[in-house]
């Protein structure tokens, strides 16, 4: 099987090669080692240093992430994770199967899982996209001069080989996967040894709550800030990021959401329009095609098309919700009394909750009252995509770590 | 439902005027999206959701369409289960997921007298000594037709002593062929087959002179996509058809398994005609307004399926309309360039594959 490695350098390089353990002398860094935030943050200051990268806010936003203060900030939550009676320590070598067509999601849980000093061995799909590309430059950049490390961040690619993702889940001690479902599926019939662990993002469906008379309360400026944080969230990745908003619920009286509705789209449809977003023709026919089955299939009241860039589609109700969607700026939209209204209709596939105008008080009864049936993340409008530690359910610096309890001898047994 | 098709019927597949034949076309679609309003709940549905403020449309370009992947989830239908007599499927080589088209024996006998219609336009009033530029082994199954076998069927109904040029593994009967040639002598020879097997298994599998082709007339369709693969486009197809085997009568269509009789015949200018019982529509891919003139997503329009509510869809193509009447070519009414497929939107997503339901309807 060819493998193709793309980091720290461009060879080809066998199964054996990757699996090869190092040797046991070879020292590897603490979690949050100060050469660790050191690479990391220079993978940042390069990311950020390239021309015209402000045309992709994905990777601006990963760059930011990864500052030297962010980081600086991480450690200090990171430690703050450790007690009198336990340690944290590296989990060993994590094997990371990213998402094909998410560029740079798959970044954040591999820099997480970098700072808490693993070893990592990223597997790329085999369509590497501009962003990936550029994004191997700079880790290779970061890499070369930071030779001590160069062992701890690997990123490879093959075709889909069972045989191989065998041979290299036989030394892993954690599996990252990211979905969608079949991944997941196929590379859990794959064997990894009884000691590892791991970690699955499998297919989820994002929503946004809108408290309607907040928006109504809203004055322009605001209105349009938050169109602008909604335009973040639900159009990068051309909202087909588990985390990108489909669904819009509106809280309040049926007269008023309808009035909020109205003026939101009204504000999304104008950011668009600013933004010189566009849809490509293929996709604006998906999303016709998509809207016509919805129409036959759900309980479609009104379908609002200003441009190819944004359809909505009310529903008269949110029993039996598919999450069936073809992304790039379609939406459906449903009212309900308040957010508490929203608790039967949640499924375990539910994911993020971005929200606007409710308090923080009924958002934790409303998370309290979930019970677990549904969403991991519930943040405000604008920070859909922003990753976090927190994600998808679980705290991934304490899912990369072990943590080794630690008791010394007691007092009186001495 | 019969719509008032018999007016069309009676005008001249390419040889209609547009203007007396505009309002008749508008009639009967105006009846066709009445009657499948009410006759598939479904389609009318969709249909008060995506063209809200129309109720009768009073031009051509105002006739509400469907998108034509909805056949790929949903196998509509205007007409009792029972009433069903074959059901069309695309051939489904690019995408996993195929149309479903229902067809109904009425349906199906006004795409048969239609295509005659304009078969005839260039085929002459006779049947004609045919050779299927195919393999016989394509037609199986007779209640589940692929298009391609679809289309080979549909055909033969205008040629006699049917000849399958290839066999299955694609390879040319020469002998065949040559017998059959001798036995038509100084008759017309239709043949018929998909553009990329009629070049890759017959023009290149036969050298200059090999036979004599010049009383042919062929027929051929299914796209471009894999001869502009091969840098071939119409103009060197053509040429090569003529200096290899003196056949110089061709024509391509225009159509799908969605708008089965209806097709769209390319003309000695190589554009193709619209005949009297279809037209199109060229829409702006931005505003979908129409854009005449323009290179567009095409809009096809068909006067003929009751069985099912297809007679507006928009489709996955782009074309220009070249002019609404007066082509150099002698026939009448609009006539068009296809460019081929609207580039397939991008997968995006964390998913890796994406499908959705595809419920039967009811």
């Amino acid at each position: 099987m060819r493998i193709t490695q793309l980091v720290p350098d461009v060879r080809e390089i066998e199964a054996d090669d990757l699996v090869a353990a190092p040797a046991r002398d070879v020292a590897t860094p603490a979690p949050f080692d100060q050469a660790l935030t050191h690479l990391v943050g220079r993978f940042s200051e390069r990311l950020l240093a390239i021309p015209n990268v402000g045309r992709t806010p994905e990777l601006v936003a990963l760059g930011f992430w990864t500052r030297r203060a962010a980081l600086e900030r991480l450690r200090a939550e990171f430690a703050r994770l450790a007690d009198a009676e336990s340690i944290l320590v590296p989990r060993g070598l994590v094997l990371h199967f990213p998402p094909a067509n998410v560029d740079t999601m798959f970044v954040y849980s591999a820099v997480l899982s970098l700072l808490t000093g693993n070893r990592n061995l990223v597997r790329l799909s085999q369509r590497v996209t501009p962003a990936v590309e550029l994004l191997c430059d700079v880790w290779r950049a970061a890499l070369a001069e930071n030779a001590g490390l160069r062992n701890m961040l690997t990123f490879v690619t093959y075709p889909h080989d069972p045989e191989t993702t065998r041979r290299l889940s036989s030394v892993a001690d954690v599996r990252v996967i990211w979905g969608g479902d079949e991944t997941i599926r196929a590379i859990r019939a794959i064997p990894a040894p009884p000691t590892a662990i791991e970690l699955a993002f499998p297919d989820r469906f994002s929503l946004a709550a809108i408290h309607a008379e907040a928006w109504l309360a809203a004055d322009e400026g605001a209105q349009r800030t938050i169109a602008e944080r909604f335009f973040n969230d639900a159009y990068w990745f051309g909202q087909a990021g588990c985390s990108s908003p489909r669904l819009v619920v509106w809280c309040g009286a049926p007269e008023t959401a309808r009035r909020a509705s109205d003026g939101f789209f009204t504000r999304v449809a104008a950011v668009l329009h600013g933004r010189g977003h566009r849809v490509s023709t293929g996709e604006a026919l998906q999303k016709l095609t998509f809207t016509a089955e919805a129409a036959m299939d759900r309980p479609v009241e009104r379908v609002r098309r200003p441009s190819n860039e944004l359809s909505v589609l009310s529903l008269a109700s949110l029993d039996r919700f598919g999450r069936e969607h073809c992304g790039g700026g379609l939406f459906f939209e449903a009212t309900l009394p308040d957010l508490a209204a929203l608790r039967p209709f949640l499924a375990r596939k539910d994911q993020t909750l971005a929200h606007f105008g409710f308090d923080a008080g009924v958002l934790r009864r409303f998370v309290e009252a979930v019970n677990g049936r549904g969403l991991q993340r519930v943040v405000p409008l604008g920070e859909a995509l922003a990753f976090h530690r927190y994600w998808d359910g679980f705290d991934l610096l304490a899912a990369l770590t072990q943590r080794v309890h630690v008791r010394a001898v007691d007092e009186g047994t001495r | 439902m019969t719509p008032p098709l018999d007016a069309l019927l009676a005008l001249s597949a390419f040889g209609y005027d547009p203007a007396q034949r505009e309002p008749l076309l508008l009639g009967a679609l105006n009846a066709l999206t009445g009657f499948h309003r009410a006759a598939c709940p479904p389609y009318g549905r969709a249909l008060d959701l995506l063209f809200p403020a129309v109720s009768t449309a009073r031009t051509l370009v105002d006739v509400p369409y469907l998108p034509i992947g909805i056949f790929k989830s949903h196998a509509l239908r205007s007409v009792e289960e029972q009433a069903i007599w074959k059901t069309l499927t695309s051939s489904g080589t690019t995408s996993s997921r195929v149309s479903r088209i229902v067809i109904d024996r009425e349906t199906a006998k006004r795409q048969t007298r239609t295509l005659a219609l304009i078969m005839a336009a260039v085929l002459g009033p006779r049947r004609l000594p045919m050779i299927i530029v195919d393999t016989s082994s394509l037609i199986g199954d007779r209640r589940q037709f692929s298009a391609r076998g679809a289309g080979v069927l549909g055909m033969m109904n205008f040629g006699r002593d049917h000849f399958y040029a290839l066999d299955a593994d694609m390879r040319l009967d020469r002998d065949g062929l040559r017998r059959f040639l001798e036995q038509h002598a100084g008759e017309p020879v239709f043949l018929f087959g998909f553009t990329f097997m009629v070049w890759r298994y017959f023009l290149e599998a036969l050298a200059p002179g090999d036979v004599d082709l010049s009383n042919g007339i062929l027929i051929h369709g299914g796209g471009w996509k894999k001869l502009a693969d091969a840098a071939v486009d119409r103009q060197a197809f053509r040429q090569a058809f003529a200096e290899r085997l003196r056949l110089t009568r061709i024509h391509d269509y225009y159509g799908m398994v969605e708008q089965v009789g209806s097709i769209y015949l390319e003309c000695d200018q190589g554009v193709f005609h619209t005949p009297a019982f279809s037209d199109v529509v060229v829409r702006d891919p931005v505003t979908w307004a129409a854009a005449s003139g323009r290179q567009g997503v095409l809009q096809v329009l068909s006067a003929l399926p009751t069985s099912y509510p297809g007679h507006s869809l928009l489709t996955e193509d782009l074309g220009t309309i070249v002019a609404d009447d007066g082509c150099a070519c002698g026939w009448r009414g609009r006539h068009f360039v296809v460019h081929g497929r609207v580039p397939a939107a991008e997968p995006r997503g964390c998913s890796d594959t994406f499908v959705p339901p595809a419920p039967d309807v009811a």
